[in-house]
């Protein structure tokens, strides 16, 4: 099909309207899906181990044998 | 204009959708060859113990694993299936004048050329990608594979991801807004709907796709550490992630064929196809279930007894919209004038069959018990392989063989395709069906050696890889041949009179009559298909 074909033009001008408006909130959603499975996966905070003073202790004596090394 | 300029004008910046159709077949047909070489290189290499062709390098053997699976899937199936059937029929079957979006039409498919040399540079590039089509992390993290053919290989499949949410945006589009008046949603024929399930399965798993493996990107070159434990990342996360589309990926691949073989069966067993209704809710369950059903690949990751009940709960009940179709395809075949030895009626039994077998091995898998046993397993080998490499394959060749007298307006050889078709059914059967033995006795996939005990399967299987591969020789002459041998085809050549009548009734009145638009046109079809758009009536 060569461009510029005004037969195909004519043919395609009453969906133009429509078509922009699917593409618009297709391609958003898209775009949304993406961004939004980027944003929420963060890095674990470790909120749910809880801090007890051994494991306090245990973690000083590992950074202690870490720095030696 | 000269005729070179003519020539690319045509086929460089197309924007008839039927002529991207054809450029998506040839493609497709380029890539699934070198993705079957692919195929023939793991066979050899496993068709007896210890070293065949590989020098022992292990490595090179991920490689061609990773290789065949990234091509079969995303440079073979879905183009071909979705991007080249898609795109010639759509428009056809609903009576529009093109796609939504034609010019987006020619930038989509242009995209690919470009991530299919990005991904054979990848394997050429250093150690190659070794991860598999997953692409799991650590595997495909910095510290196994340093070098860039990961990220080449990453790039690559963002590439075919923007490829075809494109598509799909613009088939999504053409099928909402550009029907023929008086023609709704739910009369639409169910090769569009099978497409239009497709490319919102697409739209949907894509972009998570997408942001899963950028993040994969950003952590092997931005030092962030998403799936990095020592980071605060977490590895299953990409798991999750890839599986949320990987999943639905399979029903993507499937969904195309789902609509070919349900217009073969209807027009070869001259009967209406049964229960349509029942058929079009059928694939979107499936899809709907597909959706909520991907931590079935991760049974194995320390998932609890909860969580894997309901994903083995929810996959087996996919069994139930799947059992529908394969009754209905059943269903449509019985009591029908079947013209059981024409060639796209055989792809569609084989189909039946086969991926009857397939789907028998998936509600067996579904099982988080047993699947925590098949896991890693020649099982899933031979099960995935029954859907996808039978399944998606046969309903892709019985499309080419059912359609192609439209698109070419010309006939292939029946006798030469009837035993290509058999050579491939009787070749991957070998190749898959020994795999299930091979796999209940615990060989793992993806490592080049097996103990003594697996010999004999491993040997019949690669057999049966090089008999699928003179089924693709085959098929690669009966093209040649349709294309040389000028066997003109201006009707349906699929029509065949009834017990009951008469000769020139047929000839003036049965052959302007069709179960869809498209056959009803000329042979190959114009570059403007409809003078006038088509109106249904009522």
């Amino acid at each position: 099909m060569n461009q510029g074909n005004q037969a195909f033009e004519n043919a395609r001008k009453p969906f133009r309207r429509a078509n922009l408006i699917t593409a618009l909130g297709l391609g958003a959603f898209a775009f949304a899906t993406f961004a939004y499975s980027v944003y929420r996966v963060h890095e674990d905070t470790f909120e749910d181990v809880v801090m007890t003073p051994e494991l306090e202790k245990k973690i000083a004596e590992d950074r202690d044998l870490s720095k030696k090394n | 204009m000269n005729s070179w300029w003519t020539y690319v004008n045509r086929w460089i910046f197309s924007t008839n959708a039927k002529d991207i159709a054809i450029l998506y077949l040839l493609f497709g047909l380029v890539s699934g060859i070198i993705g079957s070489v692919f195929s023939f290189i793991i066979r050899m290499e496993l068709s007896a113990p210890g070293s065949q062709f590989l020098s022992g390098n292990g490595q090179l053997y991920n490689v061609a694993i990773s290789a065949h699976g990234i091509l079969m899937i995303f440079f073979f199936i879905i183009p071909a299936l979705f991007g080249a059937f898609g795109n010639y029929l759509v428009p056809l079957m609903i009576g529009a004048p093109d796609v939504a979006y034609p010019r987006v039409n020619n930038f989509t498919f242009w995209l690919l050329p470009p991530a299919l040399m990005l991904l054979l540079i990848s394997a050429l590039t250093e150690e190659g990608p070794g991860g598999g089509w997953t692409v799991y992390p650590p595997l495909s993290s910095i510290t196994s594979h340093s070098g860039p053919a990961i990220d080449l290989a990453i790039l690559s499949l963002q590439l075919t991801g923007i490829s075809s949410t494109l598509g799909s945006v613009n088939l999504i589009a053409t099928m909402i807004n550009m029907r023929a008046p008086g023609l709704s949603l739910y009369q639409m024929p169910l090769f569009a709907w099978a497409i239009m399930i497709t490319s919102i399965l697409l739209l949907l798993t894509l972009p998570v796709l997408a942001g899963g493996l950028f993040m994969l990107f950003s952590d092997r070159n931005l030092n962030t550490s998403f799936y990095a434990p020592e980071g605060g990342g977490d590895p299953v996360l990409y798991q999750h992630l890839f599986w949320f589309f990987g999943h639905p990926e399979v029903y993507i691949l499937i969904m195309p064929a789902f609509g070919v073989v349900s217009h073969i069966i209807p027009s070869l067993a001259h009967k209406p196809i049964f229960g349509k209704e029942g058929m079009l809710w059928a694939m979107l369950s499936i899809a709907l279930l597909g959706l909520m059903v991907w931590s079935h690949h991760l049974f194995t990751v320390g998932l609890d007894v909860d969580t894997r009940a309901y994903f083995s709960a929810a996959t087996m009940v996919i069994a139930i919209p799947t059992g529908i179709k394969i009754f209905s395809w059943l269903a449509t075949l019985t009591g029908g004038a079947i013209q059981w030895s024409r060639v796209p009626m055989l792809y569609a039994i084989g189909f039946l069959i086969l991926f009857t077998i397939g789907g028998l091995t998936g509600v067996i898998l579904s099982n988080s018990v047993l699947d925590i046993a098949f896991h890693d397993t020649y099982f899933v080998v031979a099960h995935f392989h029954y859907v996808l490499s039978m399944g998606a394959l046969f309903g892709l060749c019985g499309a080419y063989y059912y359609w192609s007298p439209k698109m070419f307006g010309l006939m292939y050889n029946e006798t030469l395709a009837s035993i290509q078709f058999w050579i491939l059914f009787i070749g991957v059967n070998i190749v898959f069906g020994p795999q299930h033995f091979l796999g209940l006795n615990g060989m793992p996939r993806r490592i080049p050696d097996y103990p003594d005990a697996f010999v004999g399967w491993n040997f019949v299987s690669s057999i049966g890889s090089v008999i699928s591969i003179l089924s693709l020789f085959l098929f690669m002459y009966v093209m040649y041949d349709q294309f040389t041998s000028n066997r003109v085809v201006k009707t349906n050549p699929y029509l065949i009179p009834s017990y009951f009548d008469d000769n020139v009734i047929f000839v003036n009145e049965k052959l302007g009559v069709a179960q869809s638009i498209e056959w009803l046109l000329h042979s190959p079809v114009h570059e403007h298909a409809f003078n006038t758009l088509p109106t249904k009536s009522i």
